[in-house]
């Protein structure tokens, strides 16, 4: 029988050895946890938890909140501000970032170099914090010392000075007009990464079998573009369900109530009256209406990609 | 080597923590949320005097401005996280805060605190909720007439006090193109038309002008809280304003007293309903182009007054030293407060005539702002906790009939019907 020392030390450092592995691939699965553990907790706490209070808290007052007299989203009018806002809003960003996008694609214009270096500007407006944006804009909309009103008077496009925040006519345009300067650029860019993903041999092909660039847009480009179409449409929709900057800077939901969306009103509710449950009750169900609207929209693109 | 770093650890560790422990023994830091205005900062100028007295109470002051302040110190205090010590209560939020607020009538007892001098009733319109006394009046406010003396005697329109069919028919006379371009150059007259709370401290004057009032229980001192104000006065109050907006500045709807003050001071206004605690603004050579020509007077019958007071938040662990600290900015030294800017609630400040002419211009109406605050009357935060949503139906209501949207009448039911709504839901008795 053997009995050499060496073996044995030989066998006690491969166990050392295995043990050594054993915990080295423990701690490495352990540690990956470790450094997730910052940000789940970060996620929970700022994520998570108000979730969960704010559904505890609605549970008290959901029933005021869907009363059904008229006490349903406060008012109808907060309705139908959301729904003029929501329809202008995204609406006018998809058709100004639909143009921007054409432009910005020298793919499907001629190469210009002027639009091509000024892909980064266009970029600015989404940039800014959007409080900047709305003080900036309340400062344009001054009725008597602002720039729109001197510029449309010196154009002759306007006769008198315009109080783009105290009527009734404009009011709400002028929120719009805000959100439209701020959001566009977002529309086109999303919209550019999907012209520019459709390959270009489609264009040549389509090209040379005579089709113009507008046929060639519509018949190849739209088509294979859509769901990229489809997904902008859908954060600007879930996003402008939420404005709150430009409402507070600009008019804080005057004049009257004629532009206070529900946002304005859920703030309304919690920081001027306290009324927390019922400003939760409100956000959950504000919740709900935009989690129906993004499922419709999912489900059509969806059906997009299945075919 | 180890040994030497574990020794430096340790000591720098004992070093820092008795410093934190010393300090945390010695010294005490009182939270004060405060507008940020002139008149508050010429108080925070006065802190190397309190210091001097109460060296271990730190004072933080927290500047805000107005809507901000409100809205920090309600979450504050619903929430009862005690960030602030010293509430900044202005006079309509008297109810909403009232609840989380300490009943100080024991403190005042004990540093016998001098409240006799505070001018009433306007000093238990900000202090006094069901019986609970609970802030000291710092500054106290009416709204009245600023108007240029030299353009009213220009255009013969005699001297205030003026009904408001007379101040429609100076408004009129005042408004003028003065260089023929077919644009006005001065209007006639303004007053706040802003939402929150502009619009409803001038509805209110003018309702209770043309003999109105909020709710039933005004009249009656009752339990009858029914709204009142779309009876015949709280229309003829807005047909009044409808009628004299041709002769306000073209953006009426949205002015505030900033806009206010400013187009006084730059000579685009010829009068103006304010708060008599923005005079010295048209006396400041900087910025203003009418120093030395501008007059003040009560307003036509009714006023609406408002102002400052100073309470303890109920989850303060520092109530003695936050209830020191609010006699010392109230009752203390009130007239080197005036001298600053202020406009202290007092009557010996106001009725001294010598120290009166010592008082910064627009500041020195002497017993003219005394009878402002004791005949004035508050917009009714007093005694109902939603008043401020009270506030936004019928500001939104004011200006929809003023923008012709709705008829006075049905603005102004409109509104009754769901502050009546409003009020059951807060408990209030409201007979069918």
């Amino acid at each position: 029988m053997e009995t050499s020392v060496y073996p044995f030390f030989q066998r006690r450092n491969t166990e050392e050895l295995k043990i050594r592995e054993r915990i080295s691939r423990s701690c490495e699965k352990h540690l990956q946890y470790f450094f997730l553990a910052p940000a789940i907790v970060i996620f929970v706490l700022l994520a998570i938890y108000p979730l969960v209070y704010s559904l505890n808290l609605s549970l008290y007052n959901i029933s005021l909140a869907v009363s059904g007299t008229g006490e349903f989203l406060g008012s109808y009018n907060y309705a139908f501000a959301l729904t003029d806002f929501l329809c202008l809003a995204v609406g006018l960003e998809f058709i100004l970032g639909l143009g921007i996008s054409i432009l910005l694609s020298n793919k499907l214009m001629k190469r210009r170099w002027v639009v091509v270096r000024s892909r980064g500007f266009f970029l600015l407006p989404t940039m800014m914090a959007p409080v900047v944006i709305g003080l900036t804009f309340r400062l344009m909309y001054h009725p008597e010392f602002g720039v729109l009103n001197y510029f449309l008077t010196q154009l002759r496009i306007i006769s008198r000075n315009i109080v783009w925040l105290g009527e009734p006519d404009f009011a709400l345009f002028s929120l719009v007009v805000a959100d439209v300067w701020q959001w566009t650029p977002f529309i086109a860019l999303v919209m550019l990464a999907g012209f520019l993903a459709v390959p270009e041999e489609l264009h040549e092909a389509a090209e040379m079998d005579g089709a113009s660039w507008f046929q060639s847009f519509l018949h190849i480009t739209c088509p294979l573009s859509k769901r990229v179409i489809l997904i902008a449409l859908l954060i600007r929709t879930m996003d402008a369900l939420k404005t709150f900057d430009v409402v507070y800077t600009l008019t804080r939901g005057g004049p009257g109530r004629m532009t206070e969306l529900l946002s304005f009103f859920i703030y309304r509710q919690g920081f001027r009256y306290a009324s927390y449950s019922y400003a939760a009750a409100t956000s959950i169900l504000l919740a709900i209406v935009i989690i129906g609207i993004a499922t419709v929209l999912v489900t059509v693109l969806r059906r997009t990609m299945r075919a | 080597m180890k040994t030497h770093i574990l020794v430096i650890v340790v000591f720098t560790l004992v070093f820092i923590l008795s410093g934190l422990l010393v300090n945390a023994a010695e010294k005490i830091t009182l939270t004060i949320p405060c507008l940020d205005t002139v008149w508050t900062h010429s108080l925070i100028d006065r802190m190397p005097e309190w210091k001097a007295k109460h060296p271990n109470v730190k004072i933080y002051w927290d500047l805000l401005p107005f809507e901000t302040l409100f809205e920090k110190q309600m979450v504050d205090l619903s929430m009862g996280t005690g960030n602030y010590d010293v509430i900044f209560e202005d006079q309509p939020n008297l109810a909403q805060f009232a609840p989380y607020m300490v009943d100080i009538t024991p403190f005042i007892e004990k540093y016998n605190t001098d409240i006799e001098d505070f001018v009433q009733p306007y000093y238990d319109y900000g202090s006094l909720y069901k019986g609970k006394r609970i802030s000291l009046s710092i500054q106290g406010n009416a709204l009245i007439m600023f108007y240029r003396k030299d353009l009213f005697d220009e255009a013969g329109i005699g001297t205030f006090p003026l009904s408001w069919e007379q101040v429609k028919e100076a408004a009129e006379k005042l408004t003028v193109d003065l260089d023929s371009d077919g644009e006005v150059d001065r209007y006639g007259y303004a007053m706040g038309l802003g939402l929150k709370p502009h619009m409803a401290c001038s509805f209110f004057a003018l309702l209770r002008s043309f003999g109105g009032e909020i709710t039933r229980s005004y009249w009656f001192h009752g339990d009858d809280h029914t709204p009142i104000f779309n009876s015949r006065a709280g229309v003829r109050a807005i047909e009044w304003l409808k009628s004299i907006v041709p002769f306000m500045p073209i953006g009426y709807i949205t002015y505030g007293w900033e806009e206010i003050t400013v187009d006084l001071q730059q000579d685009r206004l010829a009068f103006a309903l304010q708060w008599n605690d923005i005079a010295p603004a048209m006396e400041d050579v900087t910025s203003s182009k009418i120093v030395g020509k501008m007059a003040y007077a009560p307003a036509p019958r009714f006023t609406t007054t408002g102002g400052w007071f100073l309470g303890l938040n109920s989850a303060t662990p520092h109530k003695e030293q936050a209830y020191e600290f609010a006699e010392w900015m109230t009752v203390g030294d009130k007239r080197k407060f005036a001298l600053g800017g202020g406009s202290p609630n007092s009557y010996s400040v106001y009725l001294d005539p010598e120290f009166v002419k010592e008082l910064p211009v627009g500041l020195n109406f002497g017993p003219a702002i005394v009878k402002a605050l004791e005949t004035g009357r508050p917009r009714p935060g007093d005694r109902y906790t939603c008043y401020s949503e009270m506030q936004d139906i019928i500001e939104a209501a004011c200006q929809e009939a003023l923008l012709g949207k709705k008829t006075p009448k049905g603005a102004l039911d409109e509104a009754a019907t769901e502050i009546a709504r409003l009020l059951k839901r807060f408990g209030y008795t409201i007979p069918d």
